[in-house]
């Protein structure tokens, strides 16, 4: 049906232009990036379960700004700055255990609050007074089980960043309350993945390159049945199961897994993902390192207990396939895309937006795109 | 290595008067900044070889090619028109076709973009609630071609003189040179010179353009072969001491 042109139904050529290239391959884009979205937003550092206890700790860093979380003596979940207020030396090392944090270099020793105990020095020493020095606090939230720390003191709090996101995955996997972090998740280091960061993100928000890229991904689908919703700061998109125990990707269990699929892209850089097969969510952290390089960072959760005999055998073929097939089909994707964005013809594509299919419409990587405008295009922050 | 104090000293290193003449300074062969403006001032204005006519005999016959960091396709149409193409597709930036040979049309291995064998495109996959966009707004990007001498050649300068206006008389002395000159195919294996020769571009040029080291280095080039070693050898000790001159 033919429709007037100022319809939100039929957008203008200007509206279907995709994020110049630039963004892409720029250095001055990755500082601006870092000060305005990687270190005032919300960012996964451990699961809840990895500091379960008083005097736990996971140290982490986001793109080389080191923090590390523990829980303190109280039972409380803290985040501070690695860093020794002395010497600007790092406090801990990767994950473990401590009563007291104690820094290697001059033995300055702090207790899991963050206040300083102990500094070195004779009675006649010219020193600071213990309550003059602490470490650093960064803020830390939680959301399913998952800690997440921001860089940024004045940042609101995960409910206010994402409103309703935590309670709608609870409400479509009602499960995943009951599960833990996956055996052997802790160890598994994030994967390079030799392109932008973003062509990440565009990837895993749009379903067009299915149907030929995955083609056994797609038979497990029932393909045309997709859809997706759009946050005020976050999308979720969803594909109903064809329902085939045999399929081209891996085994299912219809009657002891979870069949259809639901994906949240909560911006600028966090997906929470819920496959087909045994109970699972997964949570993917795309970092940059550079802008041709970056991370994925992946922690999942599984059901606590076997649902069945066979769940175990099940999850390892998933994996399998994901790590076999799924994963190297995106890479040459996403690496090839990497290579394009240098052409110095291609200034920037175009987004096929869709409203009644998910598996045409690139409306999320638009809302994604405009999401980062947004953000980018704010003022410098201050230099403190 | 001696450190640049400016780009200024590098146009005054090569000299008419060949008495007082000096090569050009070493920084100039590992330099990144030199590296990025003979990209932008030679090789994306000058025209380089994509493949022999015989690759493109058929119409829907295609070539690819790479200059420095840009990807080109040439093609031949349906009606026998030779064109090139910026490789790249207009979505999402993937690149399109891969090494050579004979396609109906252009396709997109990420999202299927489909274009014509002219760079126009032809399809876009999409359900009925599609956003509509000008299909005319979006086309390949032209790049210039030429056959010479029976070679392709591509430039992506659109507006570059001709390669035959450039080099009047070359291809008369080519044809005078070498007998039966349109008799000849490409060799099946191009091993002898194909390849990464870690060595800068330059260094590889100045090494075709003087035959001083012949008699005592290359074998089987006329001199005495008693240390036996090949040419990538002595271009590998040349650059070895200037590093980062590997434009690989």
């Amino acid at each position: 049906m033919p429709q007037p042109e100022t319809s939100p139904d039929r957008l203008g050529d200007r509206d279907l232009r995709a994020l110049p290239s630039k963004y892409y391959v720029s250095e001055g884009v990755f500082q601006r990036e870092k000060e305005l979205l990687f270190f005032r937003t919300w960012q996964y550092a451990c699961h809840s379960s990895e500091v379960e206890n008083p005097g736990d700790y996971v140290a982490t860093d986001i793109l080389g700004q080191n923090v590390f979380v523990v829980r303190d003596q109280d039972g409380e979940i803290r985040a501070f700055r690695n860093v020794c207020p002395h010497r600007s030396h790092k406090l801990v090392e990767g994950r473990g255990h401590t009563t007291v944090l104690v820094c290697p270099y001059h033995q300055w020793s702090f207790s899991l609050d963050g206040g300083l105990r102990r500094l070195r020095k004779t009675p006649d020493s010219q020193a600071p007074a213990a309550g003059r020095v602490c470490l650093t606090p960064v803020r830390c939230d939680r959301m399913l089980g998952f800690v997440f720390i921001n860089l940024d003191d004045d940042a609101a709090s995960i409910a206010e960043t994402w409103p309703g996101v935590e309670a709608h995955i609870l409400e479509t996997c009602p499960e995943v309350m009951s599960y833990k972090l996956a055996e052997g998740a802790s160890a598994v280091p994030p994967a390079d993945v030799d392109c932008n960061w973003r062509i990440q993100v565009d990837n895993y928000l749009e379903c067009q390159h299915c149907r030929h890229g995955h083609e056994n991904f797609a038979d497990m689908l029932d393909i045309c049945n997709q859809n997706y919703t759009l946050g005020a700061n976050h999308a979720y998109y969803f594909f109903l199961s064809a329902g085939k125990a045999d399929n081209k990707a891996y085994p299912l269990d219809p009657e002891h897994d979870v069949m259809d699929l639901h994906f949240w892209f909560l911006f600028p850089n966090i997906g929470f993902g819920q496959f087909s097969g045994p109970g699972n969510l997964s949570l993917f952290q795309w970092l940059p390192v550079h802008t041709g390089s970056g991370i994925r960072v992946n922690a999942s959760l599984e059901p606590a207990e076997p649902t069945d005999p066979g769940m175990k055998v099940r999850q390892a073929l998933r994996t399998k396939w994901g790590e076999e097939v799924l994963q190297p089909e995106d890479l040459a994707f996403m690496r090839s895309v990497q290579v394009g964005m240098h052409q110095h013809t291609f200034d920037q594509g175009w987004y096929i937006v869709d409203r009644e299919s998910q598996e045409f419409s690139e409306a999320m990587i638009r809302h994604f795109h405009q999401l980062y405008q947004a953000r980018m295009a704010a003022p410098e922050p201050s230099a403190n | 290595m001696n450190t640049p104090q400016s780009h200024a000293a590098f146009s005054n290193a090569p000299d008419a008067d060949l008495q007082s003449s000096f090569v050009l300074p070493a920084w100039t062969y590992t330099d990144p900044e030199i590296y990025g403006r003979e990209k932008r001032e030679i090789f994306y204005r000058t025209w380089h070889y994509a493949g022999h006519r015989s690759q493109l005999a058929e119409p829907g016959s295609y070539v690819t090619a790479v200059i420095a960091d840009e990807e080109v396709v040439v093609v031949r149409g349906r009606e026998g028109v030779l064109r090139g193409f910026f490789n790249v597709c207009q979505h999402r930036a993937h690149p399109l076709l891969k090494g050579a040979g004979q396609t109906k049309l252009i396709v997109c291995p990420y999202h299927f973009w489909t274009y014509d064998l002219d760079g126009s495109l032809r399809g876009v996959k999409k359900g009925s609630g599609m956003s509509c966009f000008d299909k005319g707004s979006a086309q390949l990007t032209p790049v210039a071609v030429e056959e010479f001498c029976g070679l392709v050649f591509v430039n992506l300068d659109a507006d570059a003189q001709g390669l035959a206006e450039q080099v009047p008389g070359l291809e008369k002395d080519i044809r005078r040179l070498i007998p039966r000159y349109d008799e000849q195919v490409p060799m099946q294996e191009m091993a002898m010179f194909d390849g990464d020769l870690k060595a800068g571009w330059k260094v590889t040029i100045d090494n075709i353009l003087e035959c001083n080291h012949c008699t005592n280095a290359q074998p089987g080039s006329g001199g005495s072969d008693q240390h036996g070693e090949l040419p990538e050898r002595h271009l590998r000790d040349l650059v070895a001491p200037v590093r980062a001159g590997d434009q690989d």
